[in-house]
């Protein structure tokens, strides 16, 4: 079983290869968090609606004036951050959460939406710690859905993982 | 076939004398040498000379018209392989092979050796092999000694089996390093009888070396080693 | 080629010590791959264990012991999760499912889960597998049992069986629940995972388990009489009225959410609660025991360096006493450098085959010992061909032993320089 695995994670990493040479024709822009956020929108404090939890809030989304920039839809991109993992083996992440900074103390509230990026990456990486930041590569998607809550978030489709370099 | 001139040989450079002082030696092909030398004559030293192992510090060594002396390593290794046969005292044979494959060792680091028998013989793959049992069947060993293990062997036996592996491929020149000094008094004569005859029949040139002056008459010729040295 | 042919008629003469170092390096290969490979097999089953689930919520214990009790039943909690808190949670909006589990209970050493319906349509491991059925169908009544398959077959239970539970999560236990036995009504398909050695009972069961004798009566009568009638009776009968629950699972519409609702989990006021998500807490259990699996594997390996450093004292010993050896090859015109590989083969030689035999008796091992490590520690061990990072360490192995015989091949090789044809003792 572990023989084919291996056999995939081969076949995965050339098809990377090629698809990170394909890349070369467009590079990817290099984004940060900031231009998540549409320039003309204030960003809310999360850290305020911290200080309103007694209420019956809403639990989901305390900010849902949260837009994101839908010039940035099916761009390449790369933006630096830290992985929150969702889904993996004991080698490999194949689908993870991007945030801006690292852990979920009690001080600090989780970013607001147009502040996390759901990452899938074919074939999955391996991340050694989750202490350490990371730059992802690939296919930013702004996608409109509708659950509960009307709502817009950022999906990428990764090619590439690599260390962020300070 | 065997021509020193003026060979010192020192083992170390700083030596105040040379442990050998050859002004000349000439050994011509088809002699049956019988090279007398007390230990400490320096015989072993001039054994590891003619084989090749050593290169003289100063002088000449002429084997079969080839400068020993100008060779390198590798190549007098090759030439030891392709043209001389060695006899030991004693602990001839590995352990580990049977006699016929200890005698056929005599001719495996060398091509114009395994030529000169596969060229006689019919059956390619078993050639080496036969021509060991010839060997021993010559030598007197017969089939019974073939692949017996050769700690069974008396000593006289694995001089024997020492002798095929020397004669092996007929190389020219065969050095007997002192081979019957193991052997009890009545068997010395038989073997070196041996030795001769099979020197004859490959052509090749035998030096015997042995402190034992009671088998010089055997020889049609005995060189002195203290003699031949200068006195320095 | 005569040298090789040297070495081999060498060591069969040798066979006796060679045997010995052969074996002692032998050992310390299966040594070293099993440890690799149950390493790497246990981290692999516990990871495949659980999957597309966004938040496991529990008393405010620890991340890695609510992680483990509830999911790989290792372990326990001492403290629950009041029903109300469920309830209130599960309602909040953007939550798509929840699974409330209930752990405590055994049969014969075997977990008892009590959970809903819930737990066969969403709970999913291994790269978002869901649960399937070898036989029959989930529970439909209060009296019914679904069996993990490690459970059915090790305990021989088929269809339609009965089962008595006890309390407690002990081998045994004093204290059965006879006078409510239930029914074998599903065997699930085996996964790999805790579920096959689990019993999965209907929530309400724990509770009628527990004492609620008048209920079960209650239950039987409703049962027939309207039985098909109202699905969600028959829901709200399997769930009964729970005070608490152990632990619960939840899925969101979308995982964006998690962040936020975990958060909030674990600053609920009413009661303390944790919430952790499954993956990111099994890599931070993976991150503290990175310091174990290191030393593990140094353990390792230096038992294979001492094998080989035995098999150079073997080699090092023998080699004066094959001084004279060397001088007879020397004469037939062998060069000090076909002495010196004549040595280096025969080590090479004898760690070949020490990993050869080695491998052979690790697939002894894991053969005979899967077994045992899939029931008892719920790691299930494939036997595959050697993968590539085995045979990455089998040739880490070979170039060590290559080296070590380096150094009896070139004490060889002066030897046979110095010493020419005699021996100068």
């Amino acid at each position: 079983m572990t023989f084919f695995k291996t056999v995939f994670q081969y076949i995965a990493a050339i098809n990377l290869l090629f698809i990170s040479v394909a890349s070369y024709a467009n590079p990817p822009k290099e984004i940060f968090w900031e231009d998540l956020i549409p320039k003309n929108h204030v960003q809310i404090d999360t850290q305020a609606q911290a200080n309103h939890e007694d209420s019956d809030q809403n639990w989901v989304q305390p900010d849902l004036d949260a837009p994101v920039v839908k010039a940035l839809d099916g761009q390449s991109v790369s933006l630096p951050g830290f992985v929150v993992p969702l889904e993996g083996d004991s080698g490999v992440i194949t689908e993870f959460l991007l945030v801006p900074y690292f852990g979920a103390c009690i001080h600090v509230p989780p970013p607001p939406p147009n502040q996390i990026v759901h990452v899938t990456i074919k074939g999955g990486v391996p991340i050694d710690s989750l202490y350490d930041a990371i730059v992802v590569t690939g296919i930013i998607s702004t996608e409109t859905w509708s659950g509960e809550i009307a709502q817009v978030r950022y999906k990428m489709k990764a090619v590439g993982v690599a260390p962020f370099e300070l | 076939m065997i021509n020193l001139k003026n060979v010192t040989f020192k083992w170390h450079k700083n030596d105040s004398s040379p442990t050998l002082n050859i002004k000349e030696l000439v050994i011509e092909k088809g002699e049956r040498i019988f090279l007398y030398g007390p230990s400490g004559s320096g015989k072993s030293t001039l054994l590891a000379i003619l084989a090749g192992i050593n290169t003289v510090t100063s002088g000449e060594v002429l084997i079969l018209n080839k400068n020993l002396s100008t060779l390198s390593n590798t190549t007098r290794d090759a030439f030891r392989a392709d043209h001389i046969g060695y006899i030991f005292q004693n602990f001839n044979l590995l352990p580990y092979l049977t006699p016929i494959e200890n005698i056929t060792l005599g001719c495996e680091f060398s091509k114009i050796r395994k030529q000169k028998i596969l060229k006689q013989s019919s059956n390619k793959s078993a050639a080496l092999q036969n021509e060991a049992i010839r060997l021993l069947n010559a030598l007197g060993l017969t089939a019974q000694y073939h692949n017996k293990n050769v700690a069974e062997l008396s000593i006289g036996e694995q001089q024997r089996v020492a002798a095929a592996r020397a004669f092996i491929g007929s190389p020219e020149l065969i050095i007997a390093d002192e081979p019957t000094s193991a052997l009890d008094t009545n068997n010395r004569e038989s073997f070196i009888k041996l030795l001769f005859e099979q020197a004859k029949l490959s052509n090749s040139t035998l030096v015997f070396v042995s402190h034992d002056e009671t088998l010089k008459p055997l020889f049609n010729r005995s060189i002195d080693l203290i003699n031949l040295q200068e006195q320095v | 080629m005569i040298i090789a042919k040297l070495a081999y008629k060498s060591l069969l003469n040798r066979r006796a010590s060679v045997l010995l170092t052969l074996f002692t390096i032998a050992i310390s290969v299966m040594l070293l791959l099993s440890i690799e490979r149950v390493r790497i097999d246990a981290k692999s089953s516990f990871s495949n264990t659980i999957s597309g689930t966004d938040l496991i919520v529990g008393a405010r214990t620890g991340d890695i012991q609510l992680l483990l009790s509830s999911v790989f039943r290792i372990g326990h909690t001492n403290n629950g999760v009041s029903w109300k808190s469920y309830e209130y949670i599960t309602s909040q909006r953007g939550v798509k499912w929840s699974i409330p589990i209930s752990l405590g209970d055994s049969h014969k050493g075997q977990a008892v889960l009590g959970t809903t319906l819930d737990y066969f349509s969403h709970y999913r491991f291994a790269k978002k597998q869901n649960l399937t059925f070898n036989k029959g169908r989930p529970f439909a009544a209060i009296n019914e049992v679904v069996l993990g398959s490690e459970v059915a077959n090790k305990l021989g239970y088929k269809l339609n069986d009965s089962i008595v539970i006890s309390h407690g999560m002990g081998n045994t236990s004093f204290h059965h629940h006879d006078d409510n036995p239930l029914k074998v009504v599903g065997v699930l398909n085996p996964t790999g995972t805790p579920v096959d050695k689990t019993l999965h009972i209907p929530l309400a069961a724990i509770d009628l388990i527990h004492g609620g004798k008048a209920s079960l009566v209650h239950e039987h009568e409703h049962e027939h009489e309207h039985e098909h009638e109202h699905e969600h009776d028959e829901h709200n009968n399997l769930v009964g009225h729970p005070k608490q629950i152990t632990a619960f699972l939840m899925g969101f519409n979308s995982p964006l959410y998690t962040l936020q609702i975990r958060r909030n989990i674990n600053q609920y006021k009413p009661e303390a609660l944790l919430g952790i998500m499954p993956t990111v807490t099994l890599k931070e259990l993976w991150e503290m025991l990175a310091i174990v699996e290191k030393i593990l594997l140094l353990f390792s390996a230096v038992v294979v360096l001492i094998s080989l450093l035995g098999m150079l004292t073997t080699l090092l010993a023998n080699l004066s006493q094959r001084r004279r050896e060397l001088a007879i090859l020397r004469s037939v015109g062998a060069r000090p450098w076909h002495l010196f590989t004549l040595i280096s083969i025969e080590s090479l030689l004898t760690t070949l085959l020490g990993c050869l035999v080695g491998s052979a008796l690790y697939y002894l091992a894991i053969f005979s010992a899967g077994g045992y490590l899939q029931s008892h520690a719920g790691i299930s061990v494939n036997i595959t061909m050697l993968s590539y990072y085995e045979l990455g360490l089998i040739g880490v192995i070979m170039a060590a032993g290559f080296i070590i015989g380096l150094i009896p091949a070139t004490r060889a090789y002066f030897y046979s320089l110095s010493d020419g044809m005699s021996i100068k003792a």
